[in-house]
């Protein structure tokens, strides 16, 4: 907050003012000028028309588009800037009519600008400012970096000025600001021989195809940025700078994916033409938990800022750390490039002193030339390893290193032949039924348990089962009894009362029912019932039925079933006592 | 006597016909449907169709789950680009078969590529992956009811209290205690799932103008702690926050 507070204020409120016009403004047919419109605001407030209107004869293409920001007082004045490339083969003046356009929402009108073709130039006129691209190469392959260079020469006499904002445009590109160098050098270019604005840089394709790539920056003047070598004669003008957006014709940069056939261990991205100093050993003879480093310094051609360091290889013996790396160091090469020196080293601490070399350390390159992968493997090294103490740490992770097989890389498996197991996403814990199933084995379980809990009582009670079965017996009886007295069957009537008398009083004694006598019967009651009519119904009955069972004289008819209601009483009596 | 025996023979015969011939007619089309789109999606998968495998395997698991078709469609999934669906399908895979080596690498291997992390697992939910989560369900109910069948029966049947009952309903007994866990577990991992959508906001409340905390990743892990309307409240291993329920994919759909 503080920062921007102390920044000053882009300057939004001072009125719009729009120029156009062709640089330069007479061309021959074939050759090519700029349509340049610069306009004081910034550039995301500028609704530019994807069509301008202009004459058929003349082939407009938009090339670049930059902003910016002049200090102006205490105020920072933006101004953006938007070029058009224009050809055309006809003779005659052309004339892009003022229009209309938004800035900050508001219609802002772009004036009119003249083009003249004519059939032959004036030969002392100046030629305009012009920026030229050179790539190192037109053939590259994914991740390779190439050089760039951006050339500006000089326009009249020596007078040359500074480049502001350079940019390497296209798609799929990444260009390498840490990378950048400016000079100022006498050299013949285009046929002319004076001094020349260089800026160079790489930049590293990171898509395979046909690439367009453009260059663009504002003159500044006598204003640079950064550093810069000056060599030969320059004129460098005083005064305030004239920034003018300068854009480059398209270069095409054919990209190649890197061939995966071929590929060999430890290739860690590096593409170019790189060689190996020899590989040294911090000490030649160590302990067991000692650490040694390996150090290896490999070259390249050309300006490399990235190298990365090969991981190190898993071994069982070794523990070895990431490497450390230092440089790039840049050496001047004496034809104008550099080469570039890159330094690795690998500490090392060995676990046990079995071990006679250092293990191998596989690094591998691309080479685009050959096209083909070169091995720069770090070698084993001859080393003395004597016994000493290894701490528990390095133990276990020997142990665990050796466990680990280093050769297992995950892929992604094939497809699976069959269906295989089938099953529910749905878990049983989350299904209601399963938990009402479990109610069938409970209440199994419970029941079982009842009854054999009841079962083991009635063992030890036997009378109570005497009891149930005889007032079962009893109300069977009965029932046979009503039968017999409803159809006035004496006979039936007289034995079912006598076998109820007996079901009901056998558990009393306990004896078989069938084992009673009409005595028996009477010993259930006490001696005033004994006595009373019910004894006599009693006895009655037993002689009746011992009558016909056995008498010659049958029973008077009649007698028998005038007894019902006393019987139905003193049964009634001798249920109530089971 | 031996006419009635072969009577008996015959008619068996005959039932037992009857029913193989129903069993064809009712299981034999349906079987051979699946293993024809089973083959098919495999075709597809072949030939470089990921999307249309994908549709296939995803028509097949909806109708039929199984440990097969989910891995297929993880793959068909994962060559289409989409790394969460695909996870969800492995992790679905486990959930029906979890000694499926294959998933599990595949797993494995999509985690390491796209830098993605598993989710937090408590021990019961880690016991709960060492068998399908249906079977933990079973063990506890079955080890449940042998070993109180070890108690009532004895004593119905009348048999001698002897060292191996006893040992036999411990053993039972133990083994259901012990399986608690594990399905306690299998019920805490159904609220377990993925986030489906790439920079899926994170919000403060369940609403479409809630603030984001943050944005998730296609793949991250998290726990649904509850729902709400269209939301649902996740846990992931950093924050928590309510997510829309389309753009969250649970292991065990509820």
């Amino acid at each position: 907050m503080q920062l921007m507070l102390t920044q000053p204020p882009i300057d939004i409120t001072t009125n719009i003012t729009v120029t156009a016009i062709f640089d330069p403004p007479v061309i021959t047919p074939g050759g090519k000028s700029t349509y340049r419109v610069t306009i004081n605001a910034v550039s995301d407030s500028i609704r530019w028309p994807e069509d301008i209107l202009a004459p058929l004869e003349l082939t407009l293409r938009q090339s670049a588009r930059g902003q910016i920001l002049q200090p102006l007082g205490d105020k920072i004045r933006p101004a953006t800037t938007i070029n058009h490339h224009v050809t055309t083969t006809s003779l005659g003046t052309f004339t892009i009519h003022e229009f209309k356009l938004r800035v900050y929402g508001n219609p802002v009108t772009v004036p009119a600008a003249q083009l003249q073709v004519v059939p032959r130039l004036n030969p002392t006129a100046p030629p305009p400012p012009r920026l030229y691209l050179e790539i190192a190469a037109t053939n590259a392959y994914c991740g390779q970096p190439v050089p760039v260079r951006v050339y500006m020469p000089s326009t009249s006499g020596n007078a040359i000025q500074a480049l502001n904002q350079v940019q390497v445009n296209g798609d799929g590109i990444l260009l390498d600001q840490s990378a950048v160098r400016q000079r100022i050098r006498q050299m013949e270019f285009q046929g002319r021989t004076g001094p020349v604005f260089m800026y160079e840089s790489t930049i590293t394709p990171l898509v395979a195809g046909r690439l367009d790539i453009t260059a663009q920056a504002f003159t500044a003047g006598n204003q640079f940025t950064g550093g810069i070598v000056i060599q030969g004669n320059a004129v460098i003008a005083g005064g305030p700078p004239q920034y003018l957006l300068l854009d480059s014709d398209p270069v095409q940069l054919e990209v190649e994916p890197l061939p995966r056939n071929g590929a060999l261990p430890g290739f860690t991205g590096a593409i170019g033409k790189f060689t190996a100093q020899p590989a040294r050993l911090s000490a030649d003879a160590i302990r067991v938990g000692e650490m040694v480093k390996v150090i290896a310094t490999f070259e390249s051609d050309g300006e490399t800022k990235r190298l990365l360091a090969p991981p190190p290889p898993a071994v069982t013996n070794w523990q070895i750390f990431p490497p450390l790396a230092e440089g790039p160091i840049l050496t001047p090469d004496g034809s104008g490039g550099f080469s570039t020196a890159v330094t690795f080293s690998y500490t090392l601490i060995p676990l046990t002193n079995s071990m006679t070399t250092t293990p191998a350390i596989p690094f591998s390159y691309f080479d685009p030339e050959s096209k083909k992968y070169v091995d720069l493997t770090i070698p084993a090294l001859p080393i003395a390893i004597r016994a000493g103490q290894v701490s528990g740490e390095a133990q276990a992770l020997a142990l665990a290193t050796a466990a680990a097989d280093p050769n297992k890389k995950l892929k992604l498996s094939p497809l699976a032949k069959t269906a295989g197991r089938t099953g529910t996403l749905r878990p049983l814990q989350r299904s209601k039924t399963f938990y009402l199933l479990q109610w069938f084995p409970l209440v199994a379980l419970t029941s079982l348990w009842y009854w054999d809990r009841r079962r083991r009582f009635l063992a030890l009670h036997p009378e109570i089962v005497r009891r149930n079965a005889a007032r079962r017996a009893l109300r069977r009886e009965r029932r046979v009894l009503r039968a017999a007295a409803l159809t006035n069957d004496e006979a039936r009537f007289a034995s079912s009362a006598v076998q109820a008398l007996r079901v009901a009083c056998a558990p009393h004694f306990p004896a078989a029912p069938d084992a009673l006598v009409g005595r028996d019967i009477l010993e259930v009651f006490d001696e005033p019932t004994r006595q009373s009519r019910a004894g006599d119904m009693v006895r009655s009955l037993f002689a009746d039925v011992d009558a016909v069972h056995f008498g010659a004289v049958p029973p008077k008819p009649g007698a028998m079933l005038a007894w019902q209601p006393e019987l139905d009483q003193l049964l009634d009596v001798l249920e109530a006592k089971l | 006597m031996r006419l009635a025996h072969t009577a008996f023979v015959w008619r068996r015969i005959w039932v037992v016909a009857l029913l193989q011939f129903l069993a064809g007619v009712l299981f034999s089309a349906p079987a051979a449907e699946v293993t024809n789109r089973f083959t098919a999606a495999q075709s597809a998968y072949a030939q470089g169709e990921f999307i249309t495998a994908a549709r296939d395997f995803a028509t097949m698991v909806s109708n039929a789950p199984s440990a097969g078709a989910f891995q297929n469609l993880g793959n068909s999934e994962w060559q289409s680009g989409r790394v969460a669906e695909a996870l969800l399908a492995w992790e679905r895979a486990l959930w029906i078969d979890p000694r499926d080596a294959q998933s599990r690498n595949n797993l494995q291997f999509a985690r390491e590529t796209a830098q993605l992390e598993s989710p937090d697992l408590t021990w019961g939910e880690i016991a709960s992956t060492w068998l399908p989560a249906s079977w933990w369900a079973w063990l506890a109910c079955g080890s449940l009811w042998f070993a109180a069948s070890l108690v009532v029966l004895p004593s119905v049947l009348r048999w001698r209290k002897s060292g191996w009952q006893q040992a036999l309903m411990a053993i039972g007994l133990g083994v259901f205690l012990l399986s608690l866990p594990a399905n306690y577990g299998a019920m805490t991992r159904t609220k377990l799932g993925f986030v489906l959508q790439a920079e899926t906001p994170l919000r403060l409340t369940p609403t479409a103008g809630g603030e984001a905390a943050t944005k998730l990743a296609a793949g991250e892990p998290g726990r649904v702690l509850r729902g709400r309307g269209n939301y649902l409240l996740i846990r992931t291993r950093l924050t928590s926050g309510w997510v829309e329920r389309e753009k969250f994919g649970l292991i065990s759909p509820q």
